[in-house]
């Protein structure tokens, strides 16, 4: 699952307590987004510190010639 | 030869389980499998049965009492035991919560507790829907067979601290927990319990006083003045009483008489509030003024474990004294809460994913 670290939310986080690895988390801090296991993702929205990704995707298809 | 067991104070903990039924177990059916919250204490202190023992010197018994002549009462009692801990996001809910009884919710999830001389429950004791009205089963334990559970436990007085010189900022919640369930019954409280669930582990989520971008108050001509903190207390006290008497001799009800709520306030002396005029808080004292009073943890959205807004409406209730330090002159405002037309006493709202039902 994609998600979005909310700057001014994850400075309250135990890094000790929660499944997302700490490299991700310091990416999180910067307002990154990642993608990391569904299960540690719903942990961090449920503590309302990171919020789901955009997740569309570009359906724009280039036209070719021929 | 003696025993050579130990039983160091952190062997022992306590969790709380909101009860479907005022006053029934959730599991009496030998050990108990309830999954308690764990509560994030040091040293979880021992409830304390309150109940009556007469001891009585009757005539013709000589200088000395007789063993026969001892009554003791476990019916219509109480227990209480006290507990102190750093607030966490559910902790704080559901402290608040069990002394103020009242509740709302919103979102996914705001948790909003006001004490407004209105809503807030005057007796617990019929039926609970949602979670509402709040009690809880309490175990104690220290070691299978030894548990204590004590049923109908709500909180009598709460006291909610945040001192940017103390715990590092963290706020921390003290109070006691109160029972009128005081005849050990295997349905209600009972004592040699053993309880063998899979309780639910503490947080690690807390609230820093430092974290607070709102501090206003309002100061004798102007409103919502931002002050510099050095440390807050509230204090909320529901009075509760048991009353009635079930076929155990264990409460038929509780009752909340007055919710009290005091307080004081440590801030700085500068420009925003002094001695002069339009910002004097001699002023705000000897006038009798209502003040509002502002503490946002975070920035104010309450979205986010570890965020909460306290509003209050207060009233000095002494000559503002002063607390002195290497960092300058303090003033020590000591208040009371008041309800101020259609705005609330007190009100507090914090954060926690999870439904009252969940606690």
């Amino acid at each position: 699952m994609k998600i979005k670290g909310k700057i001014s939310k994850l400075h309250r986080v135990n890094p000790n307590t929660i499944q997302c690895e700490v490299a991700i988390l310091s990416k999180l801090k910067d307002g990154e987004t990642v993608d990391i296991p569904e299960k540690a993702a719903k942990e961090l929205l449920n503590m309302g510190v990171v919020e789901k990704a955009d997740n569309k995707t570009n359906n724009k298809r280039s036209l070719k010639n021929g | 030869m003696a025993d050579t067991r130990v039983v160091p104070i952190s062997g022992i903990q306590y969790g709380l389980k909101a009860e479907t039924s005022f006053g029934v177990g959730l599991d009496s059916s030998g050990a108990d499998t309830t999954a308690y919250l764990t509560q994030p204490v040091v040293q979880a202190q021992k409830p304390t049965f309150n109940i009556l023992r007469e001891s009585r010197l009757l005539s013709g018994r000589g200088s000395v009492k007789n063993a026969a002549d001892t009554v003791v009462n476990a019916r219509g009692g109480t227990v209480t035991m006290p507990f102190e801990m750093l607030a966490t996001p559910r902790t704080l809910a559901q402290h608040c919560l069990l002394v103020g009884q009242e509740s709302g919710t919103s979102g996914s999830t705001l948790h909003e507790m006001e004490i407004d001389g209105s809503s807030n429950s005057t007796s617990i004791g019929g039926t609970i829907s949602s979670g509402i009205p709040h009690s809880c089963n309490l175990a104690y334990y220290p070691t299978a067979g030894e548990g204590i559970k004590v049923a109908g436990v709500i909180v009598s007085d709460l006291t909610i601290s945040g001192d940017v010189a103390a715990n590092n900022g963290l706020v921390s919640i003290s109070g006691n927990y109160f029972s009128g369930f005081s005849n050990p019954v295997s349905t209600a409280s009972c004592l040699e319990q053993t309880f063998s669930g899979t309780w639910v582990a503490r947080e690690s989520t807390y609230f820093n006083v430092l974290d607070a971008d709102t501090r206003t108050l309002d100061i004798d001509d102007a409103t919502s003045q931002t002050f510099i903190m050095k440390s807050f207390n509230f204090n909320i006290v529901n009075n509760v009483n048991r009353v009635g008497f079930d076929t155990n001799g264990n409460a038929e009800a509780y009752v909340f008489p007055e919710y009290a709520i005091t307080g004081d306030l440590t801030i700085k002396w500068d420009d925003e509030f002094d001695y002069g005029a339009a910002n004097n808080v001699i002023q705000d004292f000897i006038d009798g003024d209502t003040l509002s009073l502002a503490i946002n943890i975070g920035d104010g959205t309450v979205s986010s474990e570890g965020e909460c807004n306290i509003a209050a409406e207060i009233q000095y209730t002494g000559d503002p004294g002063q607390d002195i330090s290497e960092s300058g002159v303090f003033h020590s405002l000591a208040f009371e809460c008041v309800q101020n037309s259609s705005t609330e006493a007190f009100k507090i709202t914090t954060f926690k994913n999870e439904a009252v039902t969940a606690w």
